[in-house]
């Protein structure tokens, strides 16, 4: 079996330890260790209810037939598996950047989806740009992840970016409710608010991670430019001023914060990263301290 | 406002090529970006707030274009004027006579006349041609017409004062004949106007006077005498006349100074625009040289000091031959001189006497000296007898001779007189027929005379006016050494003795000159512009001259409002033409801002 670069020994000795966490309860598919909303066989005792014809006569609780001579049945939290769909913007601009965006993207994806896969969760995997998409179908069990390492290592970056039309499908393709990790730079000549408007339906636990490369956020051009877009070729003639670069960045900090901003009033965890980041580090620190992993 | 130069905007079409650069484009570096939505979005943002994006975004080739069109502007060499141009010959007629040293106006009137013809020069056009003729009581050409600023200037600065009186005509002449050729032409006068009325010629020429000067406080020594005493023991009478050209009473000092000392200090108190009389009397030591000095701070110096040099002794006449009524009492009327008579001619010392006059007799040797000749001809060399004429008319005389001057020697009757040819250097005062002469001076080596060739007892001209008159004036010419009339700026006359062929010349403001000529003949020295001591040494000591300006017109120091031509009067005007400005100096300016302002905008686009 090919080894895989996405994660290393000591990260994954690292992620073993954490599950992820959602603030809501979903109904799972199969079992797993997830509370669900369903209420049924698991073990831990949530209500009482009036047995009514065709309930399972196992879960009556007899005690209490004994004192009250009435039927009851006793009801327990079904702990369900969660379903994590992880969407990867794998359009072009995500190869750029030193160290390149999409492999980072890659690795918080493989991340992700290794703790889901460790604490019994489905994972599904969808690398998705202007021209086609390629999905992991759901996988469960942590043998699975030789499957999800290698599907994520086969990503390629291609295509123009259409996060609308790309989160679209992906939210129709997995209409299970579950958590859905978005990992993408963000930069669409559309705008990202009607594409992330198809996520907030279905009540999901929603994470939004916006991956720049440090070039993105400090440009080191200089002079009189033609910037080429690499998706579409387009030419930009820039003469690169001190009052165009300041220009510039405010406008990423509009976007970033615009970003975050969207996110916080629909409740959406949001991250910023930049590509040079250690991986452990946002996953240890910053969506541990947010709540997303525990 | 006219372009003297247009052809230069053809300059303009360096225009073309910066455009055409500026469609070729600037080549640039091709960088590929994740994506250039931000940067475009940047773009946009920097248009929309900038007010002039459009201007902006070639901001480099407007100022190219601007600093094209300003250049090209500045080579044509704009001009305003109110009128058309047209090329003119101005010359500028500079005074610079004793009363342009004024200080009435700072620093001096000739500084400021200086000053206003720099600032004409300044205003004529690049074109324009310039003479400077400065003038005392005479002309000195200082340039030629020229459109060389740069030597006018120099000429302009190169004037000196002068302690003389003011003669206008003969630099109006020089500039009248110098522009004459020329359409457009002007002769600028810059003076305190104070000459006489101009002889303009019949042809129209652009005169202007432009009035130099203020209201000048002036204290002036305008006559100096030294009067020797009538016995031995008196003193000498030094007067000196002084005139004061101010508006209220002042005290003014007056020092005497008896051969370079000082004797005796007086003050007078004079009345505004009066004049007055001081008198010292001067016992010890035998006055050579007197100096009379006013030491009051007034406008101008050159007038404040006065010299007389005092000739050893009075002139003394001996007059030989046998008595004649007429000739006794036209000698009797001649002033400062001691009349000896002589019966015997051959007995008496002629070396005692100034001047001897020999009234029908010759005796067979003359010595050296100076001689009034009357109706005997003296056997010199040179001198040749070619027959007689009969009862010669009088066909000419020489005005300008100093001993026929004032005389009107026409209608005089002569019975005989020898027909004479004489040697070049002896003039001919009156001329009988064939340009025979009647009258003549003669001078050679120590020898000075005037000869009458006729006999004045065969002719009526002892009757008439003109003879007493024409004693008068030779005895003045016979007496004088040539240089009691000399005043400043006049050339002056040194006659070398029999055995000299050059003297030293010491004068003013350390003036000096080996003056070299032939032996017992004149020798001219010009450059006498300065009041003061002028001091010839000889073999045989040394002689003094003394140049004083002795000239209320100059001391006055009043500026005419107007001057006087044949034609008219030319009222004082401006100082002529601010109408000529020159646009470049300012545009060239302009063009120095713009490049600087394009290179600080070129940096700031690559700066990060």
């Amino acid at each position: 079996m090919k080894k895989s670069t996405l994660l290393d020994a000591s990260l994954i000795a690292q992620l073993d330890h954490l599950e992820l966490v959602v603030r809501r309860l979903f109904s799972g598919r199969t079992q797993g260790e997830k509370r669900s909303k369903r209420r049924g066989t698991g073990s831990e005792f949530a209500d009482y209810r009036d047995y009514s014809q065709g309930d399972d006569l196992r879960h009556i609780d007899w005690n209490v037939y004994g004192r009250l001579d009435r039927l009851f049945l006793k009801l327990f939290h079904v702990e369900e598996d969660l379903r994590l769909s992880i969407f990867v913007d794998s359009s072009l601009s995500m190869s750029h950047g030193d160290p390149s965006k999409l492999l980072y993207a890659k690795r918080l994806a493989a991340a992700m989806a290794y703790i889901a896969l460790a604490n019994l969760d489905r994972v599904t995997i969808e690398a998705a740009n202007g021209s086609g998409f390629e999905r992991l179908p759901p996988t469960r069990g942590k043998q699975q992840v030789w499957r999800l390492l290698e599907f994520v290592d086969a990503i390629e970056a291609q295509g123009t970016t259409d996060l609308h039309e790309g989160l679209k499908q992906f939210s129709l393709r997995n209409d299970t409710p579950g958590m859905k990790v978005v990992i993408s730079d963000f930069l669409d000549k559309k705008g990202y608010p009607g594409a992330l408007k198809w996520l907030l339906k279905g009540g999901n636990e929603v994470v939004v991670v916006q991956v720049l490369s440090p070039q993105e956020v400090k440009p080191p051009i200089v002079g009189d430019l033609s910037l080429e877009d690499c998706e579409d070729g387009q030419l930009t003639e820039v003469s690169i001023t001190a009052g165009l670069l300041k220009r510039y960045e405010a406008n990423l900090k509009g976007l970033v914060g615009g970003l975050r901003e969207y996110c916080r009033t629909r409740g959406l965890a949001n991250f910023f990263v930049q590509s040079s980041h250690p991986i452990e580090q946002v996953i240890l620190n910053s969506m541990r301290r947010t709540g997303v992993v525990r | 406002m006219t372009l003297l130069n247009p052809w230069a905007l053809f300059w303009l079409a360096a225009a073309a090529p910066v455009v055409l650069m500026y469609f070729l484009k600037l080549k640039r570096r091709k960088v590929p970006v994740s994506s250039t939505w931000l940067w475009s979005r940047s773009i946009q943002d920097i248009r929309v707030n900038a007010p002039f994006q459009k201007l902006r975004s070639s901001l480099l080739l407007f100022l190219q274009l601007l600093l094209i069109l300003i250049a090209a502007f500045t080579l044509s060499d704009p001009i305003g004027r109110t009128t058309a141009p047209e090329e003119r010959r101005w010359v500028l007629l500079i005074d610079r006579s004793a009363s342009m040293q004024m200080k009435d106006v700072k620093p001096s009137r000739l500084d400021k006349a200086r000053e206003t013809a720099k600032a004409i020069l300044q205003g004529c056009g690049p074109r324009d041609e310039v003479m400077v003729v400065a003038f005392s009581n005479r002309a000195q050409v200082l340039t030629p017409l020229t459109s060389d600023r740069n030597a006018v200037e120099r000429a302009i600065d190169a004037i000196e004062p002068a302690d003389t009186v003011t003669r206008i005509q003969e630099a109006y002449r020089i500039a009248a004949s110098a522009v004459q050729p020329y359409k457009a032409r002007t002769i600028v006068i810059l003076s305190d106007g104070r000459f006489e009325p101009i002889q303009t010629s019949s042809e129209q020429i652009d005169l202007r006077y432009v009035p130099i000067g203020g209201e000048a406080r002036n204290a002036a020594v305008t006559a100096i005498e030294v009067k020797r005493p009538q016995k031995a023991d008196d003193p000498y009478t030094v007067f000196a006349q002084l005139d004061l050209f101010a508006k209220e009473e002042t005290e003014v000092p007056v020092e005497l100074h008896v051969n370079g000392e000082l004797k005796a200090v007086k003050k007078v108190k004079m009345a505004p625009n009066s004049s007055g009389a001081v008198l010292f009397d001067v016992t010890k030591p035998e006055p050579q040289i007197v100096e009379v000095k006013i030491t009051l701070d007034d406008d101008l110096d050159a007038d404040n000091r006065a010299w007389a040099v005092v000739r050893p002794d009075r002139p003394r006449l001996l007059v030989a031959g046998p008595g004649n009524f007429f000739l006794d009492k036209a000698l009797a009327q001649v002033r400062d001189m001691d009349a000896f008579s002589a019966e015997d001619f051959s007995k008496a010392s002629t070396g005692d006497y100034d001047i001897v006059v020999l009234n029908g007799i010759l005796p067979d040797t003359l010595p050296e000296g100076r001689y009034l000749i009357l109706g005997e001809l003296p056997k010199w060399d040179g001198i040749r007898v070619e027959g007689e004429l009969a009862q010669p008319n009088v066909i000419d005389w020489d005005r300008r001779h100093p001993v026929a001057r004032m005389i009107n020697f026409g209608g005089l009757y002569v019975k005989t007189a020898p027909k004479i040819v004489l040697p070049p250097f002896a003039a001919p005062i009156v001329e009988g027929p064939d340009n025979a002469p009647l009258i003549f001076s003669w001078e050679k080596g120590r020898t000075r005379a005037v000869v009458v060739a006729f006999k004045l007892l065969e002719s009526d001209w002892p009757l008439r006016l003109s003879f007493p008159l024409f004693l008068s004036n030779a005895l003045d010419w016979l007496r004088d050494d040539g240089h009691g009339q000399t005043r400043p700026g006049e050339a002056l006359r040194v006659r070398l003795a029999d055995d000299e062929t050059q003297v030293e010349l010491r004068g003013p403001g350390g003036r000096k000159a080996t003056l070299k000529g032939e032996s017992g003949r004149d020798v001219v020295y010009g450059d006498t512009d300065r009041c003061g001591l002028y001091t010839v040494t000889r073999k045989k000591g040394e002689q003094r001259i003394a140049l004083n300006l002795l000239d209320p017109l100059e001391s006055r120091g009043e500026v005419a409002k107007e001057i006087k031509t044949v034609a008219g009067q030319v009222t004082a005007g401006s100082a002529v033409p601010p109408i000529v400005r020159p646009y470049w100096r300012w545009l060239a300016l302009g063009v120095f801002v713009l490049l600087l302002a394009e290179w600080f905008i070129y940096h700031r686009r690559i700066e990060l």
